[in-house]
């Protein structure tokens, strides 16, 4: 009896197998191919179940499968129009993704837009958009966003938001919202460390500098980048004067991250206006010596700028020195490293007239005003060597 | 000397009677010790990434796949050139791995702050490494004396342990020979493949770095690296467990029904597909990128290996086998469990979320108190529902969190029912034959 009964079961998962493998998917998706596809696939599952063949019970589940994947490649399926809008808007967010993770903003932003325009209206692609605004420089465009994504803490998350609004509404030039919501901020206990740095580069702008090295301690307590704050503390001690904490301030940065190349920078400069020309130029030495050593592998980021700023610093000192061999190069160096650093060629320029090489400092000059033609100190330079009366004089 | 070594360092740790797993944990505790140490001591501070989540994907993904890879391709060659027991070989290496705990302990006293610690997937590096040990240049990025110790000290204990444990005259003086090839072999196989997909894929526009951000369908820069580290570390592994027992692995291997793994890895791979279909007319730049058609892999590896996982399930809790049979199969399901996990956690979170969902079903359908295998209807619509899951985790991939609000109802009829249908004929021929009508008649 329960054999009989195990075969009528059979009997019935057949013609269910048949029935749906056959019918369901050309009737569902609307691809007419899937009608000359799915039936003989139908048939050759209850054929399976009848003959009690599993493997190819399993073959005919693949090939449905599979057929239901081509047939889709070939021919697109029949979907609700909102199911479409859905899609579409989901696919321009990833789109959006892919460019944000590329770092193509621009990109990310039109998508972002279209993706929204389609309608998805997550909070998270209005995040996404304020965040590209900050990467294009656009800080007000982020900072309205962010603005509009504060107003309500359900729309995303208070960690989130937060911060970013607050460095938009700072790099906006809105800076009382900006330090308001830093403290706010700090008060939540949302990065604490991030938010003191923060204030006190805020601080040290607005030219408070009590203030500034309060908010840089307190970072640098917190363990935020530390080699960073101590920099900050540094220039700030220098900047009152007290050159003998700036550079034990120095110090600490380079003890810190001996690959922080701004540090070596600014310690190199300080040391050569103390006088101590030799000790800064082993600084700025082995800030080159540093970089030098991440160069072999492109893969390691380094700031060009500090690096030009290194090599004009190093020039500068050579110069000192009466190495006119090595400044030369170091100058040209940072030219090369940096062509929109225009004092390098200011520097070289004036190490060719006083060396009485005019004719390179021209070329060296015209070389400056080719990459910023509004480099006045260049063009006044230039106009002296050439003895070229101000335009308007009698000639 | 030499005897002294192996009475007192060696042999104790052959002979122990701790099982395996205790040794992979011990070398799982070292890893997240360096990471620790190397996030206060070092310079880049990696060990502590600002997000949870990061921290997570590196103490849990990252980090450790590159050290059992680094581990494992030295225990292979340890035992290929000795010709010794791998699961000797491999117990004294998982105890001495502490040896990754020098870097970050010594590098700072020998400059405040540490170094920039980078894999070494530039043979430069291990160029200016060993320049360096000669005093003829200074380590700047990517390694670090620290390292270097590391790297030595490892390449003459391997070279001793080789040396005392190949009877053949011939196999000592190679294992000696050979101890430095190891070390570069081991170090290039876990640096190697960021090298590998630049050559392959950077196309010479993309910088080494710059292969893993590159966008695509796997967002996370650590999991497209964890992806490229567990691909190759699954063969390297079948290969070792089929050195440590073999009748076991092929035991296992016989048990496999490979057409109904066949359909869950379509399931996965028609997943993947059907999001692709469905956004192609948006997306330019999916699926492009490398890491895309390597997620398209994984997804076949992770339909392949959860459908392992109820496999063995049901034959580790069936009772109408031995018990050391049983023990076999649900060792196995574990492995494959975790091993599915880390695919689907590489592959995304969404995917990560439907693949334990997936695994719920198993549990209810395999294991114990519920056990819903025994019943036709229920076994037959949870592994169709198990199937359509996977078919979900690749659709997934385009769909992220919105995956069960974007796939279209009708696909999901369409590919459902008829595997409910199929999954129930293929529960009655089961019944049929028998199998289950026994296992229940015995309860």
């Amino acid at each position: 009896m329960k054999g009989l009964r195990i075969s009528a079961g059979l009997i019935v998962a057949a013609v269910l197998s048949a029935a749906t493998v056959a019918l369901l998917p050309p009737l569902l998706l609307g691809i007419g191919t899937l009608w000359f596809i799915t039936p003989p696939l139908g048939l050759f599952a209850a054929a399976a179940i009848l003959l009690r063949k599993n493997a190819l019970l399993m073959l005919a589940a693949s090939l449905v499968v599979l057929a239901v994947s081509i047939a889709g490649v070939l021919h697109p399926m029949r979907l609700l129009p909102s199911q479409e809008r859905k899609l579409t808007a989901t696919g321009y967010f990833l789109k959006g993704q892919t460019f944000f993770l590329r770092g193509d903003y621009s990109q990310a932003l039109t998508s972002y837009t279209e993706s929204e325009k389609a309608g998805f209206r997550h909070p998270w692609v209005a995040f996404q958009r304020a965040y590209c605004y900050n990467f294009l420089g656009r800080s007000q465009n982020a900072y309205e966003i962010f603005a509009l994504l504060m107003r309500d803490t359900l729309l995303a998350p208070l960690e989130v938001v937060h911060l970013n609004y607050a460095l938009s509404a700072m790099k906006s030039g809105n800076y009382k919202q900006g330090e308001r919501a830093f403290w706010q901020a700090l008060s939540y206990n949302l990065q604490p460390g991030y938010c003191y740095y923060q204030l006190g580069v805020y601080y040290r702008v607005s030219n408070n500098q009590t203030k500034a090295e309060e908010m840089m301690t307190n970072a640098h307590r917190l363990a935020y980048n530390r080699s960073q704050c101590s920099s900050i503390l540094g220039s700030i001690a220098e900047y009152r004067r007290d050159y003998v904490r700036a550079e034990e301030f120095y110090h600490r940065a380079l003890r810190e991250n001996p690959e922080n190349i701004a540090v070596h920078v600014k310690l190199g400069s300080l040391l050569f206006r103390l006088g101590r020309v030799s000790d800064a130029k082993q600084v700025l030495l082995e800030g080159v010596r540093v970089i030098e050593g991440a160069r072999v592998f492109e893969w390691v980021p380094f700031d060009l700028r500090s690096y030009a700023m290194l090599l004009n610093n190093l020039g500068f000192v050579y110069a000192e020195e009466g190495q006119l061999a090595k400044a030369i190069p170091a100058f040209k160096q940072a030219i090369r490293v940096d062509p929109a650093f225009m004092d390098s060629y200011d520097n070289l320029a004036h190490l060719y007239i006083k060396n009485n090489r005019f004719s390179d400092a021209v070329v060296v000059l015209r070389a400056a005003l080719k990459v910023n033609p509004g480099y006045s100190r260049a063009r006044r330079t230039l106009d002296q060597l050439l003895a070229v009366p101000e335009a308007g004089q009698p000639q | 000397m030499f005897k002294w070594i192996d009475r007192t360092f060696i042999k104790p740790v052959e002979s122990s009677r701790m099982p395996l797993g205790t040794f992979i944990l011990l070398a799982y505790g070292y890893m997240v010790v360096r990471n620790m140490l190397e996030g206060v001591l070092e310079t880049p501070g990696i060990g502590f990434a600002a997000t949870t989540i990061i921290t997570l994907e590196i103490l849990l993904m990252h980090f450790p796949l590159f050290y059992f890879m680094l581990f494992l391709v030295a225990i292979l060659l340890i035992r290929l050139i000795t010709g010794h027991d791998i699961r000797k070989v491999s117990r004294v290496l998982f105890v001495y791995s502490f040896i990754i705990l020098i870097a970050p302990l010594v590098d700072p006293l020998l400059r405040p702050g540490g170094y920039n610690l980078a894999y070494p997937g530039d043979p430069r590096m291990i160029l200016q490494g060993i320049k360096a040990t000669f005093g003829l240049g200074k380590m700047h990025y990517g390694g670090s004396p620290g390292m270097l110790i590391e790297g030595y000290l490892g390449m003459i204990l391997v070279a001793i342990y080789g040396c005392l444990r190949a009877r053949k005259r011939w196999r000592k003086v190679i294992s000696i020979l050979l101890a430095p090839l190891i070390l570069i072999a081991a170090t290039l196989t876990a640096g190697g493949f960021q090298l590998v997909v630049g050559a392959l894929f950077g196309g010479g526009s993309t910088t080494l770095a710059n292969v893993y951000n590159t966008g695509g369908l796997i967002s996370s820069v650590t999991r497209k690296y964890s992806l490229v580290l567990l691909l190759p570390l699954i063969p390297l592994l079948a290969l070792s467990l089929w050195l440590y027992s073999r009748e076991k692995v092929r035991f296992l291997f016989r048990s496999l029904k490979p057409f109904l793994l066949i359909v869950f890895a379509l399931g996965a791979g028609a997943g993947f597909l059907f999001g692709w279909l469905n956004l192609r007319d948006v997306l330019i730049g999916v699926p492009r990128n490398p890491f895309d058609y390597i997620a398209l892999l994984a997804l076949l590896v992770l339909g392949v290996s959860a459908a392992g996982v109820l496999l063995f399930l049901g034959h580790g809790y069936d009772h109408n086998r031995e018990k050391a049979e049983q023990k076999t199969f649900r060792r196995a399901a574990g492995g494959l469990f975790i091993l599915s996990m880390l695919l689907a956690w590489c592959l995304g979170y969404s995917a990560l979320f439907i693949v334990i969902t997936f695994f719920v079903c198993g549990f209810v359908l395999k294991t114990p108190p519920l056990r819903l295998s025994r019943f036709t209807v229920p076994c037959s619509f949870l592994h169709a529902l198990a199937v359509f899951l996977l078919v979900l985790a690749g659709y997934s991939l385009f769909g992220m969190e919105r995956t069960f609000n974007l796939f279209p109802w009708q696909l999901g009829l369409a590919v459902f029912l008829p595997l409910w249908a199929v999954f129930l004929g293929r529960e009655l021929i089961l019944r049929r034959a028998g199998l289950k009508a026994e296992e229940e008649a015995k309860e």
